[in-house]
């Protein structure tokens, strides 16, 4: 088991009256890839503002390697930063970039220009020491402000939305370079994002923030697969979300009905306690098109619905159902077995029972 | 200890980091007390100190709004101001519109010939102009040699040798502010104003004066200030008899010794800057909110 | 009608940018001319007025001038950086009315400021300040208003994020201050500069009120002559003082590095 690397206790922070974050507590092991994900206002950058230093909490303590950061100015912190516009000195070539915390450190020159081949090695930019910012592209600006923040051997490394300003293929690319030195150094990497499939596809674990609070903590198909509240259901991957309120529980199997109308659908999520769920979660692929079966092996949930809308996603359509209880449905069907649906058209669906998340906020 | 006295404690050290933080700002603070506001403060209290008499009074102040002569040089000044104001802005509009909107290679010719002449100095345009505007400059024997004319026209040591030299001396102040106003309007409205159907003239009025009022405000303000308080410009072209607040000011110091008459001097085109300023900032605010953007 | 108003643009830039560069010539010619009749004809230009410039009588005014501005320049750009550290760096509480007081100098014509600083130093005891001391703080007084204000652009638009950068590798105020924010700025503080030698060596309103007999700046010198001849030589004075100022202009251009914030701001 690996010793925490931070730890926040009860961590506060307010700007006035108004509180951003509130009392938050999370424990992060030594080499993890951990990414806070929330929507923008919701506490994750103040949150690492506060690991580095640069905000001081209202309440609470960090804890970084078992020391207590609180009066520790962020130069003394031995954390490093990676920052969205990437701050790479304009006045200085790629060589002293990467080499200036090096340079603080009071290193040795030819100890300096060692690290810095190596780090620049690890992100691929061998070569362009002598380069100045503005003669690189986003990208090679990207892997030159990470080259620097790992430069100084940190052993924790703080990123506060790195990929956001490269566009689509290039952040794709870089997703899997920035994964790739993680596991190489092995440092714990704490990476901030408003985009939860970057945060899906690159964390270990993923903390999602929402309005100063934290929603859920989990892995990626933890988060996927049983989400705790509608607000994860919603944010991670797609979902139809409905209120409910439950009406009878036999053997594990709840029967809830759907607000509003007289749709009733079993589900089999555990859980515990049936006068608290107000809300159920379906994921469109869990909404499967049926086409033909034999009476003999009809399964459960079985809702005929037709087709108000297609969305073509390429590999995939996201089909808009309407149900005569008038409610709609997204269901995500391939786009080969799809590719005769047209909106109007009467399908049915079905849902299997434990692909039903029950939720009660 | 009690929790106040904990909370004090920590106070301190606090506000005296915060006091130190200030010191850099010592020095220069200094300079401008010593050398600036002291001076300034004592120019004010002299002005109410007539020259011979003691304890306060007005009576300079009575003296210079009831001397024909002063009150002259006060209007002089005025007038020389306004219409170096105008001229400046109509001169200045049409170079301001070309650096902000042209991408040709000449946009660089015209940006240096409009600044660099401040670099050459008062003195040597000054003398230029006198060297072209007097009756046996340039322009006279021009016109005397081509027999259009047998008299050399009065075209220097008067207003209007004095309000071509000082609209010269200051143009570049008024490009430049003009220049930071057209940079702010978007050149699609004009585009788009066109494809709608407007003539050039409609889309100077009805688009380019109207959005850039507060610039063409500012110009005629800063180009008035400028003018009011010129000193060398007037001296050199004005000639012995034009006499304005600046040049009235010096005579008082260096010819007349008396420095409390000069300080009055001073602070009427002191308090003459500091209205135009403030009905300047006025008019911007009001046409701010009037155009609402 | 588009096509007059068009034409009509063009030929009034064309004669606007005339009216600018004529006196210029004028006095470029003047300055060649063998007598006080400006002649435009290169066959009968001369330069001996320009071989007259070494005599004392205005060696002696443009050393003082060009002493002055120097030092001026230094002064302003040192106190500049100060002031502008703590108002535009740190942005400590009240910056805003400091960095009006220390602007409002410029609200006061610069006759006003010289008639107040001959009034403060006689009074004061000081009479003996009456030149060149007495110009060195006058034209700081003028010229420190413009430093502040470059200087305090220059670091409003430091990137707040490279200061952190620095504090995420480690690095100490001072080590900021030495390494990024020094350096960074460095364009601003020239550029500062450049304008305070411009402003010192050229002026004239603030000065005529500290200059003495033995001590006079070189534009002074110009406009006393100029009150009883035109004589050739003040033209060649005036050329090489311009020639002088440029040679400065690219000097300090060379080691700050500001060129970039002139052309057209594109950076």
């Amino acid at each position: 088991m690996s010793s925490p690397d931070i730890e926040l206790v009860n961590l506060s922070k307010n700007y006035g009256s108004t509180p951003i974050v509130r009392a938050i507590d999370l424990t992060v092991p030594q080499g993890e890839f951990v990414s806070i994900l929330g929507p923008s206002g919701c506490g994750k950058t103040t949150t690492l503002n506060m690991i580095a230093g640069f905000t001081i909490p209202s309440s609470g303590h960090i804890k970084v390697r078992g020391l207590d950061q609180t009066g520790v100015p962020p130069e003394k912190r031995g954390v490093g930063l990676v920052f969205q516009n990437y701050a790479l000195f304009p006045h200085m070539t790629v060589r002293q970039n990467v080499g200036f915390g090096l340079k603080m450190q009071g290193k040795s020159q030819h100890d300096i220009d060692e690290q810095v081949k190596k780090a620049l090695h690890s992100v691929h930019l061998d070569g362009f020491e002598d380069r100045y910012p503005k003669e690189l592209s986003g990208g090679q600006q990207q892997r030159t402000a990470l080259a620097r923040a790992i430069a100084p051997r940190p052993s924790l490394l703080l990123l506060d939305e790195p990929l956001s300003n490269l566009d689509l293929k290039l952040r794709e690319a870089m997703r899997i370079e920035l994964k790739d030195v993680q596991r190489e150094l092995g440092i714990t990497f704490v990476y901030v994002t408003h985009d939860q499939e970057e945060a899906m596809a690159m964390s270990d674990r993923i903390v999602v923030m929402h309005q100063g609070v934290i929603a859920q903590v989990g892995t990626p198909s933890e988060l996927y697969s049983t989400p705790r509240s509608t607000f994860v259901a919603d944010f991670i991957g797609k979902s139809n979300i409905f209120a409910v309120t439950p009406t009878k529980v036999e053997g594990g199997i709840h029967r809830v009905k759907i607000s509003g109308t007289g749709l009733e659908l079993l589900a089999a999520s555990p859980e515990p306690d049936p006068a608290g769920i107000a809300f159920c979660s379906i994921r469109p692929e869990a909404a499967r098109w049926i086409e033909g079966q034999s009476p003999a092996d009809r399964p459960l949930n079985i809702l005929p619905v037709s087709i108000t809308k297609i969305v073509n996603l390429g590999a995939y359509l996201e089909v808009w159902c309407r149900h005569q209880s008038d409610t709609v449905l997204k269901s995500l069907i391939s786009a080969a077995r799809g590719a005769e649906l047209r909106p109007g058209v009467d399908i049915e669906l079905t849902i299997e029972p434990a692909a039903i998340k029950l939720l009660s906020s | 200890m009690s929790s106040l006295a904990i909370n004090a404690a920590k106070d301190r050290p606090m506000r005296t980091a915060l006091l130190r933080k200030y010191t850099p700002l010592l020095p220069p603070a200094l300079i401008l007390l010593l050398f600036f506001a002291i001076p300034m403060g004592m120019m004010v209290g002299l002005s109410f100190q007539p020259k011979g008499a003691s304890g306060a009074s007005l009576a300079n102040y009575e003296r210079f709004f009831n001397d024909d002569f002063t009150l002259i040089g006060l209007g002089r000044t005025v007038l020389m101001s306004g219409l170096v104001a105008i001229c400046v802005t109509v001169m200045g509009y049409p170079v301001a519109y070309f650096l902000a909107r042209s991408r040709s290679p000449w946009r660089a010719v015209v940006f240096a010939l409009a600044i660099a002449p401040e670099l050459a100095g008062v003195v040597l345009r000054t003398y230029g102009w006198l060297i072209i505007l007097e009756d046996h400059g340039f322009i006279n024997n021009a016109l005397v040699g081509l027999g259009l004319i047998s008299e050399p026209l009065p075209l220097a040591k008067n207003m209007f040798g004095v309000v071509i030299g000082l609209t010269h001396v200051i143009l570049p102040f008024g490009i430049l502010s003009l220049l930071t106003s057209l940079q702010g309007v978007d050149p699609n409205l004009e585009k788009s104003a066109q494809i709608l159907g407007a003539s050039r003239l409609s889309v100077i009025r009805h688009i380019l004066v109207p959005l850039t009022i507060p610039g063409i405000v500012s110009s005629m303000l800063l180009a008035f200030t400028m003018s009011a308080s010129a000193y060398a410009t007037p001296a050199i072209l004005g000639g012995a008899g034009f006499k304005v607040l600046a040049t009235m000011v010096y005579e008082q110091v260096l010819f007349y010794i008396d420095w409390s008459f000069a300080a009055v001097m001073a602070n009427v085109l002191l308090v003459m800057m500091l209205i135009v300023a403030f009905i300047g900032s006025r008019l911007e605010m009001r046409l701010h909110k009037k155009l609402q953007f | 009608m588009n096509r007059i108003i068009s034409s009509l643009f063009w030929v009034s830039l064309v004669c606007i940018m005339a009216f600018i560069t004529l006196p210029l010539l004028v006095v470029m010619a003047a300055s060649l001319s063998p007598t006080a009749q400006v002649t435009l004809i290169p066959g009968e230009w001369t330069t001996r007025w320009y071989g007259d410039l070494i005599a004392s009588r205005w060696l002696d005014p443009f050393m003082l001038s060009a002493q002055i501005a120097v030092l001026v320049a230094v002064i302003s750009g040192v106190l500049g950086l100060l002031a502008a550290y703590v108002v535009a760096f740190e942005k400590c509480p009240g910056h805003a009315t400091i960095m009006s007081f220390l602007l409002s100098p410029l609200a006061v014509p610069q006759i006003v400021k010289g008639v107040a600083i001959v009034l403060f130093l006689s009074s004061a005891g000081l009479y003996r300040w009456v030149g060149t001391p007495g110009l060195i703080a006058a034209h700081i007084i003028l010229t420190l208003p413009f430093a502040v204000r470059m200087i305090a652009t220059a670091m409003f638009n430091f990137d707040k994020n490279l200061d952190r950068a620095g504090q995420s590798l480690g690095a100490t105020k001072a080590q900021r201050i030495r390494y990024l924010l020094l350096p960074i700025i460095k364009p601003g503080v020239f550029s500062g500069m450049t304008f305070a030698f411009i402003i010192s060596f050229n002026n004239i309103p603030l000065s005529v009120f500290l200059v003495r007999p033995g001590e006079t700046t070189l534009p002074i010198t110009v406009i006393n002559y100029l009150e009883y001849s035109l004589d050739p030589v003040l033209a060649a004075v005036n050329v090489a003082s311009l020639l002088f100022v440029l040679a400065v202009i690219f000097a300090f251009e060379k080691i700050g590095g500001f060129s970039a914030q002139i052309h057209g701001g594109s950076k």
